[in-house]
């Protein structure tokens, strides 16, 4: 048991999940799709961010690189979400919302790819 | 750059975490905290809108209460927020400034600009590992000499000094121990423009294991034929034999290389000025042979100088009376004197008063002064006492002497030949004011020697044949090159005749006509010669032809057929030799005559002059023009005809 190892972990699975939760649901559904669910995966997936900073190895810049995708996925997402709200007349429509779902569906596969990694080397180090 | 970039993000995640942690937390507070806008309803505040407010607060811009004015929950929340980000950005900051402060990471910082440096050289360079005292001489030289040179030391202290000390040709040096191979990796030894590698460092087995390292990691330049020079310090015979058992370039040896000068000075003393004169990098050499005196000589302390010098000078049969602190410890020969030699009764013991020349060899500074004042005091009490005596007798009319003690007391009014040895550099002053015939000076014997290695390696092989002449030819060489150095004292300089480095003389060379005076005109005047005599020619001979013997000039010859290579040796060619494509000429004279010739040997239009009397026209119009009088005369003369 190592802290470190936990809260890593943690953060990138906990990221996963939270992007997940934002996506499920009807594409265009605003009452399935909440901000703060977003909010929430975009923080956590920062902080994964951060966490896989600093590591040399190979598989480490592999982890920093799909984070990357993710985080540039949830801004986005967010971008186009704050831009619908407060610029256009319009306001948040279906349309818009099925849009962000599916750049923040971007992010989901990029997170994925991020714990299939972390589970290939926790099975590859086996200690 | 990879690791300096992975430091700094490594030691800046808690920082970055503990940012987004308290942005998130303030961010969420405002979106969660109801709000009254202008009419008085309850109004949530998007995320937008907290971001916006969050990022102006936290970094304490602080535009206002925007769009509505706060409620005072929201005020509340506000007031723990300003503190939380202002703390969090704080430490932030402050974490960055310490990353980039701390000394792990300027050394990272500072290495990574070596390695950029070393990258872009395109200069042929040479790698100094050690900056001692022959380090900072030699470095100095080089760097007089527009040769670029890379320095690795130890100490930090001392690469830092070197930036002070040469401040004009920004010499790239690294704080780092020279005898890890990687370091050396670093440093530019696998570089292809580094030409050599010289080690300078007080330890000898630090010198052996640069060498090895440099050895083994240019192998392949072996196979390219680019050889590595490789120069190494060493200070004693068993490192010596160690070294050159591996195929090091230059070994050198102070003290055995002042010994053996010594030696020469002794059995020719015009030999030796010539030696000095083309050796010395320093400008304050002499005019006149100085002659050391044949008789017997105390030399005091018997380390590896003492040793080299006593070895040296029973070859040219002069006697030395060893006086040694500890002469078990140093295996000193029998009849030694024990004591140091400061004391007037050890150099009393010695018989100081019948000696000729003292040379003060310990390995402390102040002790050898010490040893040659009191040698100097002691000799003239003597010539004091044999005063007084003297005129002790005329005044009693005194005509036989009977004691023996009394003859010691008649010894003509004689000075004292004078050596010491000084071992620091920064002890210079001292030495100077002490008034000393020759001071060994194992920094500046080392840094002359490889700069002549360096700057003219011909050098070596004229001074190999020069010492197998008589004293007659010494002198005879001496008269000619002092005929025209007047003022300046020689120097000397290496021309070779190939593209690179004489592309003026090569399209005359092929014609086969090309003589050794030609190179010595002034290209101002061509009827006036330059001030300067070629030394030696070096030519190589192509592998399986056969050596072809200049019957034109009296020259002495040289197989050496140790190397894969050959080469033939011409000393002193006269001025109608005739030169071939990749000769080497080793050239002494003034200054001036060597920026001339250098003109010469690189400007085509010059060397036209020089060689035919005429100018040639530059320029495209003008050669046409020319070629077209020329036309127009043929035309003319076959008409006429």
């Amino acid at each position: 048991m190592n802290f470190e190892k936990v809260s890593f972990a943690f953060f990138i699975v906990f990221a996963l999940t939270l992007n997940f939760g934002f996506f499920i649901g009807e594409i265009d559904n605003l009452s399935h799709h909440h901000v703060y669910e977003l909010f929430a995966a975009i923080v956590i997936s920062l902080i994964a961010t951060v966490f896989k900073l600093g590591d040399r190895s190979q598989i480490g810049a592999v982890l920093l690189a799909t984070s990357l995708v993710a985080d540039i996925h949830l801004i986005g997402a967010a971008i186009i979400w704050g831009v619908a709200e407060h610029i256009t007349e319009a306001g948040v429509t279906p349309d818009m919302m099925s849009t962000i779902v599916s750049v923040s569906g971007g992010a989901l596969i990029a997170n994925i790819t991020s714990v299939v990694l972390l589970v290939v080397e926790t099975v590859v180090h086996r200690r | 750059m990879n690791t300096l970039f992975f430091l700094l993000l490594k030691r800046l995640r808690l920082p970055l975490i503990l940012l987004i942690s308290a942005y998130a937390i303030v961010i969420i507070g405002f979106v969660l905290i109801p709000g009254q806008d202008d009419q008085g309803n309850v109004w949530y505040m998007s995320f937008f809108h907290a971001f916006y407010f969050v990022s102006f607060m936290g970094s304490t811009i602080g535009f206002g209460e925007i769009p509505y004015e706060f409620t005072n929950a929201q005020r509340m929340w506000t007031v723990f927020s300003i503190y939380i980000s202002v703390t969090v950005w704080l430490y932030s900051i402050g974490a960055v400034l310490s990353t980039l402060q701390n000394p792990a990471f300027k050394k990272i910082l500072k290495e990574n600009e070596f390695k950029k440096r070393i990258k872009g050289i395109k200069d042929p360079f040479y790698l100094i590992c050690g900056y001692g005292d022959t380090g900072k001489v030699l470095a100095h030289e080089l760097s007089q000499h527009n040769i670029l040179s890379v320095v690795v030391d130890i100490d930090p202290e001392r690469v830092d000094n070197l930036q002070i000390d040469e401040p004009n040709m920004g010499i790239p040096a690294l704080a780092a121990n020279a005898s890890f191979p990687k370091v050396l990796e670093t440093a530019g030894l696998t570089h292809k423009s580094c030409k050599g590698i010289i080690a300078l460092t007080n330890k000898d087995e630090v010198n052996l294991k640069i060498a090895i390292t440099a050895r083994l990691l240019s192998k392949k330049r072996i196979i390219e034929d680019k050889d590595l020079m490789i120069i190494c310090k060493a200070q004693s015979n068993e490192s010596e034999a160690n070294m050159s058992s591996f195929g090091t370039s230059h070994i050198i040896n102070p003290f055995e290389l002042y010994a053996k000068r010594l030696a020469l000075s002794v059995r020719s003393p015009s030999a030796y000025l010539i030696y000095e004169w083309l050796t010395n990098p320093y400008h304050n050499v002499r005019d006149e042979p100085i002659v050391p005196p044949k008789g017997t000589w105390v030399i005091c302390g018997y380390g590896r100088f003492g040793k080299a010098i006593a070895r040296h000078l029973s070859y040219v049969g002069i006697k030395t009376i060893i006086i040694e602190a500890l002469p078990e410890k140093t295996q000193s020969p029998e009849g030694s004197i024990k004591g140091r030699g400061t004391e007037a009764i050890t150099l009393r013991e010695a018989k100081i008063t019948e000696a000729v020349a003292i040379v003060a060899g310990t390995d402390n500074d102040a002790n050898n002064l010490s040893i040659i004042i009191t040698a100097q005091d002691e000799m003239r009490r003597t010539n004091h006492a044999y005063n007084r005596n003297k005129e002790y007798r005329e005044l009693y009319n005194f005509k036989t002497i009977n004691s023996s003690s009394e003859k010691n007391l008649l010894l003509p009014d004689q000075q004292l030949f004078t050596i010491a040895r000084q071992n620091y550099s920064r002890n210079k002053k001292v030495f100077e004011e002490a008034e000393l015939d020759f001071i060994m000076q194992p920094a500046g014997i080392i840094a002359g020697e490889i700069l002549s290695i360096i700057k003219t390696p011909l050098l070596k092989n004229f001074l190999l044949l020069a010492r197998r002449q008589k004293d007659e030819w010494a002198n005879l060489l001496i008269s000619r090159i002092s005929n025209f150095i007047e003022y300046d004292v020689p120097t000397t300089w290496m021309i070779e005749i190939s593209k690179n480095h004489s592309p003026a003389i090569m399209p005359y060379i092929k014609k086969g006509d090309t003589c050794i005076e030609d190179l010595l005109r002034s290209p101002r005047n061509r009827d006036n010669l330059l001030n300067c005599i070629v030394l030696l020619v070096h030519r190589k001979i192509e592998r399986g032809s056969r050596t072809v013997y200049n019957k034109s000039s009296d020259t002495y010859i040289i197989n050496n057929t140790h190397k894969s290579r050959k080469f033939n040796d011409h000393l002193l060619p006269d001025n109608q030799f005739l030169l071939q494509e990749n000769d080497q000429l080793l050239i002494c004279g003034d200054k001036e005559s060597m920026n001339l010739m250098q003109w010469t040997v690189s400007n085509v239009n010059v060397y036209n002059y020089i060689h035919t009397g005429s100018e040639l026209p530059g320029g495209y119009f003008w050669q046409w023009l020319y070629n077209k009088k020329q036309r127009q005369m043929e035309m003319r003369n076959e008409k006429k005809l």
